[in-house]
């Protein structure tokens, strides 16, 4: 961070934003940006869908600032509005045909080194994208954004009990996907019990192996 | 009724051939079922070694998740979340606007303005420097590449912010004005159409309708709108212009190519110039709102986003 980026708090830059600091949103932004990308991405699984919903986020939450009271922090208010950002995008093309997941791949392991890294990014974005888009967006705060439960519930406007429901079930449904059964068995595991992914959220999952 | 089974399980393996499936062992992980059935499935997991490695290979999913890199934003996303945010005006802009006796369309001229000037001295500023180091003259339209602004907006936010600043308050933030080269193969329409953030993909179906009938033709050949065009606000008339228009596109950020169509339109309510340019990607397009003073010194740049084709 350069000497000239504005310092304090995230809450104080929301109040200095508020107050006509042309600096301070966009010092929030680089904050945040990275995790913020990285919900987006993981629960849409197309970088032009990701970026889109981010930037309309960040517009909302720019115009939006006023009203921010500090009831949560800065970063769960953040990603509250990138998250329904993603999941109206994602409602609304659902009858939209998917990206081929090269294109997520690719965006996903621009950054690593190792073709291990690269195989396991791939099933993990893989597998994610069978699951329905409100399993999806809990099971990438919970399980890999890191977020508690009660956060997670925050951000998704839903109760706790949903949250770790939608987690348990997507679980379940990646089970299949992720691990061996020690036979060598993975994807597509035919005896795996496992609920076959909705319309809304398995329209990728017959591209899955 | 037999109860679900699972596959690493030999048929004799429980003797009443019951076993919680995945989502059952998950749940109870949650503590999601009631008392009677995790008690069930726990006294069941004692028992079978099977259903112990089902519940460690649901253990091993969230490891797995957990352990999976977060990818980091692009630059040219970065730089393209922080464009759109220059084209805002803060909210106490907003507020003094809205508080103001002054008329509606010059308090949010006013309200933009201040906010565009300093971040676009910024954006302008980045993107003049990487073009320079890069060697890239600045010839007709085609000044700058959307991946060198991302990249150099995104060392500006990062790790080089203090130099982004001293640049853009000289003369030599701002790019010299462009030749003015008229794209040939721009078409230049004043549709009439009352544009929002909201319905800004719609500037996409012009150019799947040559034969719309606000269509002026190709930029060479621009004339007056036809009688079915929408109104036109005079300010905007400035860029019927080839070189005003020319010297416009030259100032906008991260654009590669003459621009597909150029719409005289209006943005939430105020006069402004819709500019459609390839995307980063076959079906993608970018559009660029201008105000109507948008000129080779300032783009006037109201906002910007990616559209489908």
């Amino acid at each position: 961070v350069s000497d000239d980026a504005p310092s304090g708090s995230d809450a104080e830059l929301v109040d200095r934003h508020v107050a006509g600091d042309p600096e301070a949103f966009g010092e929030i932004f680089r904050r945040h940006r990275d995790r913020l990308w990285a919900v987006a991405l993981r629960t849409l699984g197309d970088p032009e869908e990701a970026a889109d919903a981010v930037q309309d986020a960040m517009v909302s939450a720019f115009r939006a600032a006023a009203g921010y009271r500090g009831e949560a922090a800065v970063t769960t208010w953040l990603h509250r509005i990138v998250v329904n950002a993603c999941l109206d995008r994602a409602r609304r093309s659902a009858a939209r045909p998917s990206v081929p997941l090269g294109d997520v791949a690719a965006a996903l392991t621009a950054s690593r080194d190792t073709i291990a890294a690269r195989e396991t990014a791939l099933d993990v974005e893989q597998a994610l994208a069978t699951l329905p888009v409100e399993q999806r967006a809990a099971l990438v705060l919970v399980d890999m954004q890191g977020f508690s439960v009660e956060d997670a519930a925050r951000i998704l406007g839903v109760a706790r009990g949903t949250v770790k429901s939608r987690c348990s079930r997507a679980r379940a449904r990646l089970l299949p996907l992720l691990t061996s059964d020690g036979q060598g068995n993975r994807a597509g595991d035919p005896g795996v019990p496992s609920k076959q992914p909705s319309a809304q959220g398995g329209q990728r999952g017959g591209d899955v192996v | 009724m037999s109860a679900p089974r699972h596959p690493d399980c030999h048929p004799d393996c429980h003797p009443d051939g019951w076993h919680p499936d995945a989502d059952l062992l998950a749940d109870v992980a949650e503590r999601l079922a009631n008392a009677e059935t995790m008690s069930r499935v726990e006294t069941h997991l004692a028992g079978c070694a099977e259903c112990q490695a089902l519940r460690m290979r649901l253990d091993a999913v969230t490891v797995i998740l957990q352990s999976n890199a977060a990818p980091r934003m692009p630059n040219d996303v970065s730089a393209r979340v922080l464009t759109a945010l220059a084209a805002e005006p803060t909210p106490a802009a907003v507020a003094a606007r809205t508080g103001s006796a002054g008329s509606a369309g010059s308090d949010w001229a006013a309200a933009h303005a201040g906010r565009r000037r300093h971040w676009l001295r910024r954006c302008l500023a980045a993107a003049a420097a990487v073009t320079a180091i890069a060697g890239i003259g600045a010839v007709g339209v085609n000044v700058f590449r959307p991946a060198e602004v991302g990249t150099s907006l995104s060392d500006d936010a990062g790790t080089s912010d203090s130099a982004a600043p001293e640049r853009a308050s000289g003369p030599a933030a701002v790019p010299p004005p462009a030749e003015p080269v008229p794209p040939l193969s721009t078409r230049l329409v004043s549709s009439g159409q009352a544009y929002t953030r909201e319905n800004l993909g719609t500037a996409g179906q012009l150019l799947q309708n040559p034969q719309a009938p606000a269509d002026s033709g190709p930029l060479s050949s621009a004339r007056e709108p036809t009688g079915a065009a929408g109104p036109e606000a005079p300010a905007l008339s400035r860029l019927r212009d080839q070189s005003a228009l020319a010297s416009c596109l030259a100032a906008l950020p991260g654009r590669q190519a003459a621009p597909l169509l150029v719409d005289l339109a209006a943005y939430d309510g105020q006069p402004a110039a819709i500019v459609v340019v390839s995307g980063t990607r076959p079906d993608r397009l970018t559009v660029f709102v201008v105000g109507p003073a948008c000129s080779s010194a300032g783009s006037e740049l109201i906002t910007t986003t990616d559209i489908r084709r």
